[in-house]
């Protein structure tokens, strides 16, 4: 629709320029979009005079002019440029949009124009997303979005990121926003099978304004992503992006020791490998063999990725069809890839008089997935980051045999080996088919109102494929006595389906020219349903042993019991129903308000609080519309905004990862569990303890804005600021486990470490996040001449502040959360160094004393955590000629965290066991001696864990993306019948400032030995015609 | 056009009246607690799921680490470093297991008698009735005297205080109770006992508690208080049906071949829930001991302590090659001077022989 309207505008707006015959040269050339795409029907006009043409079909056009004319090249919807008449008789010019004036704005079911929109929210575009070795298209989103702050822990190709928006607003509950695919909700921790290259743009909605209308979904903020589609009247398009990419693991600091200085710290210490040996073997072992495992298990990243894009369009129906294929392997080598292949197809239809619309999206996806598991973990026989980080340099890689794993000796200095092993001889693979389909229709039964209907499912199938080899080490270790066919197979299948289906009416008129109204009325079902099945098979023979098949099963038998098969079943149902209104009323684009209600039932509180009540208030005044403002030529647009209402939580409980939301369904009900068996005989036991009295989690947020556009649009931005108080914040409420007996928790796909036997989670608590959201744009240079030189800097940025409000009546919980604290608050008592007489670390306890020996009470809060206090981006967009580049520095700041990666480097008992930093060598040795690196015989370390001794700043600036590229010209492509031709280079996380030693500055977790991400470099390729 | 209005209609019409299927939902496969006591089998079933929270081997895990028995051993990598420093507090693994096994028993126990009036069928099962309620108690009164055990200052005193005191269920889940003393611990456990010796008449077996078991819980409860007169009268009357066990047989009953002295033994079976769990995490009490097995390629990360060792160096006592894998054990006599006593001295623990692992993860 608006691309008709622009049309006509532009047809409208020609005929109103006189055409004139003077005594000058002829000028002529081409004039395109920011794609390279030709914009029919521009306008080209003399400035100073009424002479001007348009440009034709091909984007063409020619002007007569003489020389030092100003032409000035405009388009609705895109910035005009004025560029003086040189010498030369070609002037080819590219117009870039105009995002501050007329860029549509995403809202909820609905969308306006930037100008009569009252709401907080971002617009992130097509051309952002596209193009980048991310899998999952939230890494690329990283710091493009004031407030948004994704964290991405984890290497593994399309690992899930986590994703706050305006900071953490729930202890227990769900804190990542909602996410919604061309109006169909989707599972926000699964990306991986989504080709981002399909996404037209992706809008991130704030404030109450814009989110309380998704009601108890909306509380973390919503995220709606469009799809491309085709346009109507429009010809075959076709278009292809091609994307290879290097990724290597990132650098870290912890000087590490090479075998030599390993062995001798082994021999002078009295333990390991290196006290077993003479002055002479030593040295020839460290010649020997000097591996760096990191080298063995980390390597170079190679991705693969094409899609090629068809659209077109008839005078009632259009298409657009997308292939995708991305083939990326991690920098974990061998234990870390990702397959996918993308189809989607969408199509809009119409009928002849325009009255009835349709469109379809369906999106059909494939991935399968080698995804390291056990990453993080501290099992020497299951973590390869494990073996990478901490292997010892004197063993050599050569050790390993393959398949003769079983035979490796179990002493923890051959760690590295047995995770080798590991590599070769276990299977694990996810295939997932992922369905994304959606219906819409609309109807105008009046000119005035208008039915919507929008059906959509998101549908999951996840195929689990875990195979321990039969000869592995890991089988052979674990075997019984007597078992010679050891091994394991699990064959497990995950499959979701979510249905949500919409109606709605719509009213809009305008009243006497200036008064402006819109109400709907809504109705929302969502239903989803989980089922998981799978056995694992224990016992193979290694002759037909091949992993997924079952040739080699070995049967039970009457002997033992070594192979017996046990099977796993698990059925969840989820709903909701909402009824819901919105209302929105404009005077002369000068004033607007807009109100919400929303009811939500939700299943989780069928026994307790069915019903919630959501609501919003919203306003905007756009200052510059005014008459007094008329003046004021340095201000081309500017609105304030204000916004106050209510969302809801009702994923109180949320275990991240794939299949979440269907956790905790009813922890209302008391229930007992069958299974647990003594002698044999299944027994009965109580499973979980109901807390009758639950209900959603609110979210009241107030939020200020202000929208500008100034010095000619040169200058454009927004500030918002808010604040966020989660209300009923579901927390862990002390229960006695003496009265209560150990809370079981039977949830299969629960992995939560919380001591649960001595907590009950109630809605108990209140916390509150305020800060501010800052967006700048400034083109500091604006050629005016084709080919110039265009730089525009960009700032995106997000001050958060939280605080702890109330606990409820359990009140703080020592050493873990407190009031007036923030989440994840590292409690901890100051390391102050070593004593110079013994070498023992030495404290400060609570009552300022130095001690050497602390207890639980010195621990006290510090105010650090990990969740950032500053965050956002900053970069600049240029171009020059057919040249572009682009830079975006991403930045924390007020991240802190345990450096556990370095505590193991720097662990006396794990000398002779792992690898350590030369760091150690600084220990204590003799009374007299200063230094902070306690004695290796230092007798509390016990008290380590207690103390802020490896408490870190994480704080980092990242060149978080860089490209550079190159737009073939128009005049060689004209000849070629290409209609753009682009390359480009370009690199992610290529260089990063921190006083962080590790790998990876960004995680979110403190844990050791975890999979970082990837620094990348990519060349990428596109064209279409 | 009346069609679309149809369809319009049918959408809002739907759209209001299926919203319950989406509300109300029961997830498949729970057993509400109002449901799950209504037959005399329903409280066998019970009874099978309190004796399944016993577990003993904290305990032994605690006591091994806390005293002069064990000592870090060579493939240590930090554990027990904490009980070997006496650095205990309320997060400790094994207080915690202690505390929370033991009272999950007793809630079972607990749900058990309170739920036994209501049973319709007891009469026509009177016998299987009785035992099941009788053994109820017998584990009440089991799991009380350990907390006591772990967490009273001074067993003679009454006045002391043991655990929290728990006979009948709570109603109110945010309830906080305080310590009851010794005395009240007492009484409550003879209570128990006494009950348990009136309902039981027929013994199950050596893994469930039968009439000998009240009958020795009373024995170690007076020897506890220091009442020795009293624990000899209940022992003498015990010793008359279980002897003591020879060295061939004291040395079988710990790979569970001999049941000579035996008066009750917790279950332990594959594939149970304690089977093959990792350090401290209870169930296979070599796992507190070594990683995979008691051998000397078994991940020794906590040995017999030199002093054990000294005593019984030389001696014929079974418990030398009981409690010591002799024949793989490295002793090295200079291990008082020897810089490298870490690998060079190495006691392996073989009381509990077996398999599993933690720092390696099944």
């Amino acid at each position: 629709m608006k691309t008709k309207f622009t049309m006509t505008l532009t047809l409208f707006m020609a005929l109103i320029v006189q055409l004139t015959f003077a005594q000058q040269k002829t000028v002529s050339g081409t004039v395109s979009d920011e794609n390279g795409l030709p914009l029919i029907g521009a306008t080209v006009v003399i400035v100073g005079t009424s002479s001007g043409t348009t440009t034709d079909f091909d984007g063409n056009y020619k002007i007569t002019a003489s020389q030092g004319d100003v032409l000035n090249f405009s388009y609705v919807g895109y910035v005009s440029q004025d560029v003086t008449v040189s010498n030369s008789n070609t002037i080819n010019l590219t117009l870039n949009p105009d995002n501050a004036l007329e860029e549509i704005v995403v809202q909820a079911y609905r969308t306006t124009s930037k100008a009569t929109s009252n709401i907080a929210s971002t617009t992130i575009t097509a051309q952002t997303i596209e193009s980048r070795p991310n899998a999952s298209f939230a890494q690329t989103l990283q710091g493009q979005v004031a407030g948004l702050n994704i964290t991405t822990g984890n290497g593994q190709p399309g690992g899930n990121s986590v994703i706050n928006l305006r900071g953490v607003s729930s202890i227990n509950g769900n804190t990542e926003p909602l996410f919604i695919i061309d109006g169909v909700p989707v599972d926000e921790d699964n990306f991986r099978s989504l080709n981002p290259n399909e996404i037209a743009s992706l809008s991130v909605l704030k404030d109450a304004g814009a989110t309380a209308i998704y009601g108890n979904r909306g509380a973390n903020g919503v995220v709606i992503i469009e799809t491309k589609t085709g346009s109507f009247d429009s010809g075959l398009k076709i278009s292809y992006s091609g994307l290879t990419s290097f990724s290597n693991l990132q650098d870290h600091s912890y000087d590490l020791m090479n075998s030599r200085e390993q062995l001798q710290l082994e021999k002078d210490h009295g333990s390991g490998f290196g006290a077993t040996l003479s002055d002479i073997e030593l040295a020839e072992r460290a010649l020997q063999s000097n591996t760096d495992w990191l080298d063995v298990f980390f390597g170079t990243g190679l991705t693969k990725s094409h899609t090629l894009n068809l659209s077109s369009g008839g005078e009632n129906l259009n298409s657009f069809t997308s292939l995708g294929f991305h083939d990326q392997e991690g920098i974990l080598k061998g234990a870390s890839t990702l397959k996918r292949f993308n189809l989607r197809n969408n199509l809009n239809g119409k009928s002849e008089n325009g009255k009835f619309r349709y469109s379809t999206n369906l999106s059909l996806n494939y991935s399968e997935s080698n995804e390291a598991n056990s990453i993080g973990s501290g099992a020497i026989n299951r973590n390869f980051v494990l073996g990478a980080n901490q292997g010892v340099p004197y063993i050599s890689p050569h050790s390993y045999i393959p398949g003769e794993g079983g035979n490796l000796p179990v002493v923890f200095a051959n760690t590295p080996l047995f995770l080798l092993d590991r590599r070769d001889t276990y299977t694990r693979r996810e295939d997932e088919i992922k369905i994304i389909a959606s219906l819409k229709a609309s109807y105008d039964i009046t000119d005035k109102l208008t039915f919507n209907s929008r059906f959509g499912a998101d549908f999951t199938d996840e195929q689990l494929l875990r195979v321990e080899a039969p000869t592995s080490f890991n089988a052979q270790l674990f075997a019984q006595t007597g078992n010679v066919t050891p091994g394991f197979s699990d064959q497990f299948s995950y499959r979701s389906i979510t249905l949500n289906f919409n109606n709605s009416l719509t009213y809009t008129n305008t009243f006497a020219e200036k008064h402006s109204v819109e109400a709907s009325l809504f109705t929302e079902y969502f239903k989803a349903h989980y089922r998981e099945f799978g056995v694992r098979q224990e016992g193979f023979d290694p002759a037909t042993f091949y992993p997924g098949d079952g040739a080699a099963y070995i049967g039970d038998n009457a002997t033992n019991d070594n192979f017996v098969d046990v099977a796993d079943a698990t059925i969840r149902n989820a709903g909701l129903f909402s009824y819901f209104a919105y209302a929105d009323y404009d005077y002369d684009k000068t004033y607007g308000v807009s109100a919400s209600i929303r009811r939500d039932a939700s299943y989780r509180f069928a026994d307790s609080n069915k019903w919630g009540t959501f609501w919003s208030v919203s306003g905007r005044w756009n200052v510059s519309n005014e008459s007094f403002m008329q003046n004021v030529n340095f201000i081309n647009s500017l609105k304030l905004r204000a916004s106050y209402g209510t969302a809801g939580n009702q994923r109180i409980v949320d275990i991240a990862g794939q299949f979440a939301p269907f956790n905790a369904p009813d922890l209302t009900k008391d229930f007992f569990v069958t299974g647990g068996q003594y002698g044999g005989i299944n027994g009965l036991s109580y499973g979980q303890i109901g807390n009758n009295d639950l209900k959603w989690e609110t979210i009241v947020q107030a939020n200020l804005g202000i929208d500008f556009s100034l010095f000619n649009n040169r200058l454009r931005g927004s500030f918002d600021v808010y604040q966020k108080n989660t209300e009923d914040l579901f927390f862990a409420t002390p229960i006695s486990p003496a009265l209560n007996g150990s809370n079981q928790d039977d949830e299969p796909y629960a992995n939560n470490d919380e001591d649960e036997e001595n907590t009950l989670d109630a809605n108990v608590g209140e916390l509150q996040n305020s800060g501010f959201d800052l967006e700048l744009h400034y083109d500091l240079l604006k050629s005016t001449k084709e080919n110039g030189l265009n730089v525009t800097l960009n700032l995106v940025g997000n001050y958060n502040k939280q605080e702890v409000i109330s606990l409820g009546a359990g009140g703080d919980i020592p050493y873990d959360i407190r009031v007036g604290g923030v989440i994840d608050e590292i409690f901890a008592a100051p390391f102050v160094g070593v004593n110079p007489a013994n070498g023992n670390l030495l404290y400060e306890n609570l009552n300022g004393d130095i001690t050497e020996d602390l207890v639980d009470a010195d621990q006290r809060a510090t105010g650090l955590n990990v969740h950032p206090d500053y965050q956002g981006s900053f970069g600049l967009d240029a171009d020059f000629k057919n040249f572009f580049f682009t830079t975006r520095f991403n930045y924390t700041i007020g991240v802190d965290a345990y450096d556990f990666d370095y505590q193991g480097f720097m662990d006396p008992s794990a000398i002779g066991q792992f690898r350590h930093s030369r760091d150690i060598l600084n220990a204590w040795q003799q009374p007299g001696d200063i230094t902070n690196v306690p004695s290796l015989d230092a007798n509390n370390f016990a008290d380590e864990g207690l103390s802020d001794r490896h408490v870190r700043e994480a704080d980092y600036i990242r060149l978080r993306f860089i490209q550079f590229g190159y737009n073939i010209p128009k005049a060689i492509l004209d000849k070629t019948g290409f209609s753009h031709i682009r390359a480009f280079v370009s690199g992610e996380n290529l260089v990063t400032f921190s006083k962080w030693r590790g790998f990876d500055a960004e995680r979110i977790q403190a844990a050791q030995n975890r999979y970082p991400t990837p620094k990348t470099f990519s060349i990428g390729l596109e064209f279409g015609f | 056009m009346k069609n679309i209005f149809k369809f319009i209609y049918a959408c809002l019409i739907l759209s209001i009246v299926s919203c319950n299927d989406a509300i109300e939902i029961d997830q498949p496969g729970r057993l509400g607690a109002e449901n799950a006591f209504q037959s005399v089998s329903d409280l066998r079933a019970g009874l099978l799921g309190a004796y399944n929270f016993l577990d003993t081997t904290n305990e032994i895990g605690f006591t091994a680490a806390m005293t002069d028995e064990a000592f870090r051993g060579r493939d240590n990598g930090g554990q027990n470093s904490d009980e070997q420093n006496f650095n205990i507090n309320s997060s400790n693994g094994y207080v915690d297991n202690i505390w929370e096994s033991y009272y999950g028993a007793i809630k079972m126990a607990t749900s058990i008698i309170a739920a036994a009036p209501t049973i319709n069928d007891a009469s026509e099962n009177q016998v299987e009735y009785d035992n099941v309620l009788g053994q109820a108690h017998a584990i009440r009164a089991f799991a009380h005297f350990q907390i006591l055990t772990y967490f009273s200052p001074d067993y003679t005193d009454d006045s002391a205080l043991a655990g929290i005191l728990v006979n009948t269920p709570t109603a109110d889940i945010f309830e906080a109770r305080p310590r009851s003393t010794n005395g009240e611990f007492y009484t409550q456990i003879n209570d128990d006992l006494t009950a348990a010796e009136d309902l039981i008449s027929t013994s199950e077996g050596v893994t469930f508690m039968g009439l000998d078991f009240a009958t020795a819980l009373r024995a170690r409860m007076a020897a506890y208080r220091g009442q020795y007169a009293v624990a000899d009268g209940y022992a003498a009357s015990l010793l008359a049906n279980y002897q003591i066990a020879n060295q061939a047989q004291y040395t079988a009953m710990y790979d569970d071949a001999d049941l000579t002295e035996v008066i009750f033994n917790l279950e332990r079976a594959i594939g149970d829930p304690y089977d093959r769990q990792g350090t401290a995490g209870g169930g296979w009490a070599g796992s507190l001991f070594g990683f995979i097995d008691a051998t000397i390629s078994g991940g020794p990360f906590m040995e017999m302590s030199r002093s054990v060792f000294n005593l019984l160096d030389g001696t014929t006592d079974v418990r030398l090659s009981r409690n010591l894998n002799v024949a793989e054990s490295l002793i090295d006599p200079t291990y008082t001077t020897n810089s490298n006593f870490l690998n060079d001295d190495v006691l392996l623990v073989f009381k509990y022989p077996g398999g599993g692992c933690t720092a390696i993860v099944k």
